[in-house]
């Protein structure tokens, strides 16, 4: 009888790469975790993915505000996951664009682009922590909170004219 | 009836203007784009006319469009957006409830058509993730769409998908390639062109190009076929003047020295 050779590298089943979106989804319930689920972080699939090309969108949202939702940025990759471009707000873009690689993708949008896994994780964390999605947090959060009274009147302020 | 004016001020304090045009046409929603005054000031102007004050209805995420209702902004929250866009869940009482998705789209001075093409597709699937989210479709598209009615990302299927008649936009939606497309009417078809006593379009530019078409339509809105019977595009107007004050040049095109070199669209909904 002829023996069966197993041709397969050793490790095959070892080897394990964190998709994308599993980091995304992790960090979406971070959000949550964070703020009491006042604010949350959402992650679905872009419908204009194809077979072989994956786009996400990451969405922070207020589910108490009249269930808010606000895209932050969405990220496109090839099945081998990287390189991988992440498509935000330009104001975002230009403020990490010092510490990423950013250039223009075919619309010709500022677009950050990520060789691997760990530049994506470190693009993530610039983001989260741009002054832009600082404001939006920060404004959902204040609203959001049960002390904050929706219907309170401002006060008026004298108008010089 | 619940009427709308938008309008793209470029960036000059029109307050005084935009309180005037609110109480001749009797708006009840505002939505503005390249508004940089100060909107304690546009609600002093506004409430200073009226007896029924207006609300700032603040954005959240989207800082390109500002939006005064003369009502509480607690019946018109925003409910998604992105930096360009703000979709607002209209809510009066008693009235049918509709999705208000307020744009001001990148500008062909920075993008090129291809561009502006491929924008489209995202504003479009931005516009059905908030439909998902409310669980209908009754939405309306105003803005400064930097395009015209008949360019590809107005009208293109996985665009805003723009048509120009009632007719086919009541079939409600096509299949292409085997995806199923909600149409969206596009009424301001109806206004591009020189008829008296209307303007030809709501942005003028010309240049030495070959391909020009000195009067635009970027100013637009797009009704959804389940709204079809809440429009009349007979009361669809391009403005250019508020009574008292013309717009426009002596050359009659719109003036940044006078206005804006924008002209606000008023139009209104029986909800």
């Amino acid at each position: 009888m002829i023996k069966t050779i197993d041709l397969w590298p050793e490790d095959i089943a070892t080897k394990r790469v964190r998709a994308p979106i599993t980091i995304l989804r992790e960090q979406a319930a971070l959000l949550g975790q964070k703020t009491g689920n006042l604010v949350q972080g959402d992650v679905t699939s872009n419908q204009h993915s194809s077979k072989d090309y994956f786009a996400y969108r990451f969405y922070i949202e207020a589910p108490t505000l009249d269930n808010y939702s606000y895209k932050l940025f969405s990220i496109y990759h090839h099945i081998d996951f990287y390189p991988l471009e992440i498509n935000t707000e330009q104001d975002i873009v230009q403020e990490v664009s010092n510490e990423l690689k950013v250039g223009q993708d075919e619309a010709g949008e500022l677009t950050i682009f990520v060789e691997d896994e760990e530049e994506f994780i470190k693009a993530l964390g610039l983001i989260f922590r741009a002054e832009k999605t600082m404001r939006v947090i920060t404004a959902l959060l204040s609203q959001t909170d049960p002390e904050w009274n929706y219907s309170v009147e401002t006060e008026e302020e004298e108008i010089p004219f | 009836m619940t009427k709308f004016l938008f309008w793209n001020v470029a960036r000059r304090n029109l307050s005084y203007i935009v309180a005037n045009l609110a109480t001749q046409h009797n708006i009840d929603v505002i939505l503005l784009a390249e508004f940089t005054a100060d909107p304690s000031e546009m609600l002093w102007r506004l409430n200073q006319l009226t007896s029924r004050p207006f609300d700032y209805a603040v954005s959240i995420g989207c800082e390109k469009i500002h939006v005064f209702t003369r009502f509480s902004r607690r019946f018109c929250p925003p409910v998604y957006e992105t930096e360009r866009l703000t979709v607002r869940h209209l809510r009066l009482p008693g009235l049918t409830d509709i999705l208000v998705a307020a744009i001001h789209f990148p500008s062909k001075l920075n993008w090129n058509e291809s561009s502006q093409v491929a924008e489209s597709v995202k504003l479009a699937t931005d516009i059905h993730h908030a439909e998902k989210k409310i669980g209908h479709t009754r939405t309306i598209v105003v803005g400064d769409l930097n395009m015209n009615p008949f360019e590809a990302g107005m009208v293109n299927a996985n665009g805003l998908h723009g048509v120009m008649t009632r007719a086919i936009a009541q079939k409600g939606s096509r299949v292409v390639q085997g995806e199923r497309y909600t149409f969206f009417y596009n009424p301001m078809w109806n206004l591009m062109g020189s008829l008296p006593p209307d303007m030809p379009g709501t942005y003028y530019r010309a240049s030495s190009e070959h391909n020009v078409y000195f009067w635009n339509t970027f100013d637009q809105v797009l009704v959804r076929p389940s709204l079809l019977a809440h429009f009349d595009e007979r009361q669809l107007e391009i403005l250019h003047r508020d009574g008292d004050m013309l717009f426009l040049s002596k050359g009659g095109i719109p003036s940044k020295r006078i206005a804006s070199d924008h002209l606000p669209i008023i139009f209104q909904l029986e909800l």
